[in-house]
């Protein structure tokens, strides 16, 4: 498991600091009595170097969510080290998460969850008007641009496609130029065509530098990342590139045990 | 996040839902409405108040028969005050002019007009001391009272009721069936709220007492002190002189009272005090309940928009900017319903005064103050709610469906 870790850092060996650095990372859910506590994840460890792609793979209920809000800030991690750009994250205050959402993480949902009370571009400024910079139109169109958007930047949510909606929601992730995008299931509510096309502008985003996390049912979508990890109770069982770590992941789950959605 | 983004977003929201908004704001409506109302209706019955009271003319002391009781109410003996007292006082140094002043209704008539009147028996000094002019004609001379003559003066509604627009100076008329002359007719003074000269027919106090009436005991007797510094020091002498004409023992109640300008207008304050009160806590209760109103749907605007709650926490909202965005939504909502108050509360103080049953001036602090309780309920009742949002797990509020 670390040999595969190291395999896949060679890659982007240019960059001195990690993306990503966690170390024993634990997240247990108390439920009331302490034998029922549920060990979501179990220490992990694991790097992710900058400008690498990764999906994250494994049976409902195996911790990928959970591993995903942890990565995003959203939740912290009951014990173990996560490191972000090399800061230490795992114990800062909620301003302070807000403000790492707001400035490195950007997320992607399978719902995309644009406010439906907002123009495609006002979705788009959201975090720079948190973020608090001037300018924040601009940046949002061009954000749009980026995503093949531009035309469409003053229609309403309800007014645009599936994809397109999609596409608004990675622009809005984009906007405040994030070291970390996150994505969970970003295609899962898409039929197939939009779905690649969703998944065209993810590998481009990434070819062009962006540091990519996706949680995935869809083994064709993890397929087109560069990594994977295949978790399952909380642990990672494989790590390594994805090719050979998806086929593993088929052929186990073939017997039914793992069986992906 | 910018306020203005942040009002903007509240805006928005509300305008998304217009119905529940505005039935949301009607509570605060009507309970701006009352306060308005309120402080319109106290400050015209302060000033009406205060403006009849100054109508009855300056340092003026008043002596009314019976006892000297707490509150409002007077009891007992009313007959105690007769003419000899009114002679008495008007020997006491410090006292400028004095009048005695009795009442009673009769029926006035000129030809074939007639009214029902109230019939003050006065003494020469009545009209100087009151503040009142006459219009025309030459009102009480001296010998009036002591030759007993018919002679009355009337009130400018009085006259216009029984002449017309003819002139009545000079003219006889018949006050309960007795026949007397018109010599002068009072400056209109129009309504001051409670009873107006324009209403008085006003007889020699010696005919009020003899032929008229036949009833020696006077209603009150009015005292004009010379200055100002002198009105304590001139009613305790009336009360020394009374209470010694009246033969009254050492321990024993007074039988008249002797009240001053400043102590009528205390009694008077309290009676529109207690109405403001009365009409302030309906106001209150309207308030509370539009509050509550707001901290209601607030409650669920919050729970219907958890999902948007966890996406902007998500895209790097603080929980303090959450906090702010509801709040200011609730604060909109009653500042709204507050600016719709205070047009509905000038419009019904507007009303009032229209109709005429009470006078009704907004005061300018009024409109500060309703907009600052709309402000402090929007909080009061929106924090709640806001806190609620701000303390939202990110997690579970993405996970909200």
């Amino acid at each position: 498991m670390s040999e595969a870790v190291a395999a896949v850092g060679e890659g982007a060996s240019d960059a001195a600091v990690p993306t990503v650095e966690v170390e024993g990372l634990t997240k247990v859910y108390q439920a009331g009595d302490p034998d029922l506590a549920v060990r979501a994840l179990d220490g992990l460890d694991f790097r992710i170097e900058r400008g690498d792609s990764v999906a994250i793979v494994g049976p409902s209920g195996c911790g990928k969510s959970t591993l995903l809000h942890v990565l995003g800030c959203l939740d912290r991690p009951t014990s173990g080290r996560y490191r972000l750009e090399g800061q230490d994250v795992a114990n800062l205050d909620e301003d302070a998460l807000a403000r790492i959402r707001n400035h490195h993480i950007g997320f992607v949902f399978q719902s995309f969850n644009l406010l439906p009370r907002m123009s495609a571009v006002e979705n788009v400024e959201l975090p720079l008007l948190y973020a608090g910079v001037s300018g924040g139109r601009e940046r949002a169109l061009s954000a749009l641009a980026r995503v093949g958007l531009a035309d469409q930047a003053h229609r309403w949510p309800n007014e645009l496609s599936g994809g397109q909606n999609q596409r608004v929601a990675i622009a809005r992730a984009l906007v405040t130029r994030p070291s970390l995008l996150l994505g969970d299931e970003p295609t899962g509510a898409l039929d197939s065509g939009t779905s690649a096309d969703v998944l065209d502008l993810l590998t481009t985003l990434h070819d062009e530098g962006t540091t990519l996390v996706l949680v995935t049912h869809d083994i064709a979508v993890a397929r087109r990342l560069r990594r994977a990890i295949w978790m399952r109770d909380g642990r990672i069982v494989d790590d390594g590139p994805s090719g050979p770590v998806l086929d593993a992941f088929i052929e186990a789950t073939a017997g039914g045990a793992d069986a992906p959605a | 996040m910018l306020l203005r983004e942040t009002i903007r977003t509240a805006l928005r929201s509300l305008l998304s839902h217009r119905m529940r908004t505005a039935l949301t704001a009607l509570g605060m409506v009507i309970g701006v409405a009352a306060v308005i109302a309120v402080l319109a209706i106290g400050e015209g019955a302060k000033s009406s108040v205060e403006g009849h009271i100054r109508s009855l003319g300056t340092n003026l002391l008043s002596v009314r028969p019976g006892r000297r009781v707490a509150g409002p109410v007077r009891v007992g003996r009313v007959d105690t005050l007769v003419r000899g007292d009114v002679d008495a006082i008007a020997e006491l140094p410090g006292v400028a002019a004095v009048s005695g002043e009795t009442a009673g209704s009769g029926q006035v008539k000129h030809r074939e007009n007639n009214l029902s009147a109230t019939v003050y028996g006065v003494t020469e000094d009545y009209l100087a001391i009151r503040n009142l002019a006459v219009a025309r004609g030459i009102g009480f001379g001296e010998a009036d009272d002591r030759q007993r003559r018919r002679v009355a003066v009337i009130g400018a509604e009085v006259a216009m009721e029984l002449f017309g627009g003819r002139p009545a100076l000079g003219e006889r008329i018949q006050i309960a069936g007795q026949g007397f002359t018109v010599v002068g007719v009072l400056e209109a003074k129009g309504d001051m709220g409670f009873s107006s000269p324009d209403e008085y027919v006003l007889v020699p106090l010696s005919v009020h007492q003899g032929s008229l009436f036949g009833s020696d005991a006077l209603s009150s007797i009015s005292v004009q002190v010379e200055r100002e510094e002198l009105s304590d020091e001139v009613q305790e002498r009336i009360e020394q002189l009374l209470r010694l004409r009246h033969r009254l023992a050492v321990g024993e109640d007074d039988d008249f009272e002797v009240r001053s300008q400043t102590e009528m207008l205390e009694t008077m304050g309290a009676v529109t005090g207690t109405f403001s009160a009365l009409l302030g806590s309906v106001a209150a209760v309207s308030l509370l309940v539009g509050g509550i109103g707001i901290m209601n749907i607030m409650l669920v605007s919050v729970r219907e928009r958890t999902r948007e709650i966890g996406v902007r926490m998500a895209v790097g909202a603080r929980r303090r900017d959450i906090l702010m965005q509801f709040l200011v939504e609730s604060i909109v909502v009653s500042v709204f319903g507050g600016l719709l108050g205070i047009a509905l509360g000038t419009g019904a103080a507007l009303l009032i005064a229209r109709l005429g049953q009470w006078e009704a001036v907004v005061p300018t602090y009024a409109y500060t103050l309703a907009l600052g309780v709309s402000v402090f309920i929007g909080i009061v009742f929106g924090v709640g709610p806001a806190r609620r949002a701000a303390r939202l797990d990110p997690v579970e509020a993405l996970r909200n469906a």
